[in-house]
């Protein structure tokens, strides 16, 4: 039986090994020695700062944020018209009409034109910038690549030099 | 026809090569001219390969074979993407750059190049993945996923069986019947050495001092080295802890025969060559549940899913000394490593390799 993880560190895959009483008996001597104070200061705190940070974010040149943000400006960038509704009982459906009506008198044949044209606009920046973006990765990959061979470069230079 | 393998570089002791070795070995049984080809050569493997260079003479033939090893960003990736031959990609994962970042500039950027590398090479009559895990990340790279497979990489039982033990280390290892923790890999921060150092110290100084910690794997950065050296000092186990650098197959065996538990608390693995080598020497493991290392260890092994050093070195206390779930981990081990046969292995090679037409398959020709 598997340990459920938000319920300990240790998992054990192992069908014939009763898990939830090896866990028992590990929290069991956790909780004794620390009562105990047997296991001293944290060793997490101790070494170097250089150890306690984590490992860093992703290195420049990692598009994956902007490709995201992309693909949610594309899948936003046709505008809507909204619908009329009404919470009103009764009389809310009359609401709505007449709130319908009256848009379509007043401002339906002027604005939908801009709003399409917005739309048009949206697409068409949001393919704009996909395509720059496919640029960049390209540029971006000949330039890792290039920094990569640098790097190995004056890496074997530090060894010849220290020879 | 001939079948060529090219990896960024051939080096004793690295389980990419002795894979690459040992694909040759078998290609060659099969009646197949073979050849190797690297950009780094270790002098004492000279005879097996030749400089990535050389390959170019091939570059036009179409009947050939080419298995690019793709572990991290090399140039020699040209040749992959310019090469007229039939061509398989074998990705053994390469370590994401952030784990670097901060410890070896030049690390960071061969990996960070070579992940960003891997859809370029997308264009191949096969790719496959030593793992599961590293064939999901094929396909997520864009890789057809009905051109993928898994192939996962030869561990010689048989030679590591043949080879003689070092005595008189095993005894001195042996020595006071201390407690050995063993971990094996190359020491880098992905590894995250410093984790089994502080779990071994939990052990070492409230559950059983006479124990010592052996971490054998090479050591080549050396802000790492040293924050590990300081941690080391800082935690006073000079005395207890030793780091074996890169050791000779031989003193490998001997390691895994005088250990009595196997940490492995890497944050990524692509496939994982210790635990099955753990596995055959009979030594129980504890890992921490990360890439590949589930999938390799299958139901066997006993995980640890996040830090927790004092519930993991308690852990670690009941696989010593509690002898029914030692034996019964140590066999399920067992059980898990014979999915992983040099003949289950061979035949996967072979079926790969017969779908390619490059091998024949039984009283057919080759193409």
């Amino acid at each position: 039986m598997a340990m459920a993880e938000q319920d300990f560190p240790l998992e054990i895959r192992d069908p014939e090994l009763d898990a939830d009483e090896l866990a028992c008996r590990v929290r069991e001597s956790v909780a004794q020695r620390r009562a105990e104070g047997a296991y001293g200061p944290d060793v997490k705190a101790i070494g170097p700062n250089s150890l306690k940070r984590g490992p860093g974010g992703e290195l420049p040149g990692d598009y994956t944020g902007l490709q995201q943000s992309l693909a949610e400006l594309l899948g936003q960038g046709h505008l809507a018209e909204p619908d009329f509704t009404s919470r009103v009982p009764v009389i809310g459906g009359l609401i709505v009409l007449v709130r319908r009506l009256w848009n379509w008198m007043s401002t339906k044949w002027y604005v939908r034109p801009l709003v399409e044209q917005q739309s048009a606009v949206n697409v068409q920046t949001a393919q704009l910038l996909g395509e720059l973006l496919q640029g960049l990765e390209i540029d971006g990959q000949r330039l890792s690549e290039l920094e990569a061979r640098v790097a190995m470069l004056e890496a074997r230079l530090e060894v010849r030099a220290g020879e | 026809m001939r079948v060529h393998q090219m990896h960024f570089a051939l080096i004793p002791g690295d389980a990419i090569s002795n894979h690459i070795l040992d694909i040759d070995a078998r290609l060659r049984d099969w009646g197949l001219e073979t050849s190797i080809y690297a950009g780094h050569i270790a002098p004492e493997l000279a005879s097996s390969a030749r400089p990535e260079g050389e390959y170019g003479a091939h570059l036009n033939a179409s009947e050939d074979l080419l298995i690019y090893h793709y572990g991290l960003y090399s140039p020699g990736i040209r040749y992959f993407q310019a090469t007229h031959a039939r061509k398989v990609l074998v990705y053994h994962n390469i370590t994401p750059a952030r784990y670097f970042q901060g410890w070896s500039r030049e690390q960071a950027m061969l990996c960070a190049a070579g992940r960003r590398a891997l859809p370029g090479l997308a264009r191949c009559d096969m790719a496959l993945g030593d793992s599961e895990f590293n064939r999901q990340e094929l396909v997520r790279a864009g890789f057809d996923e009905t051109r993928t497979a898994v192939l996962p990489i030869f561990v010689p039982r048989d030679r590591l069986d043949a080879l003689p033990v070092y005595q008189s280390l095993l005894a001195r290892l042996r020595s006071s019947g201390a407690v050995n923790f063993l971990t094996v890999g190359r020491i880098v921060p992905s590894k995250a050495v410093e984790d089994v150092i502080r779990i071994f110290a939990v052990y070492h100084r409230t559950i059983n001092p006479n124990s010592r910690l052996l971490i054998v794997g090479s050591r080549y950065l050396p802000h790492y080295d040293a924050a590990l050296d300081a941690l080391v000092a800082d935690l006073h186990l000079g005395d207890v802890v030793t780091f074996t650098g890169l050791v000779s197959d031989t003193d490998l065996k001997t390691y895994y025969q005088a250990a009595d538990l196997y940490l492995h608390a890497s944050h990524h693995e692509g496939f994982c060559v210790p635990l099955l080598e753990s596995m055959h020497f009979g030594v129980p493991i504890l890992a921490r549940k990360a890439g590949a290392v589930p999938e390799t260890l299958g139901n066997a092994g006993l995980l640890f899913t996040q830090l927790g050093y004092e519930e993991v070195a308690e852990m670690g206390h009941l696989l010593l000394t509690e002898e029914a779930l030692r034996a019964r981990v140590i066999a399920m081990q067992r059980e898990r490593l014979a999915d992983f046969a040099p003949q289950r292995v061979e035949a996967k090679l072979k079926g790969i390799l017969q779908g390619l037409g490059i091998l024949p398959f039984k009283g057919g020709n080759v193409r």
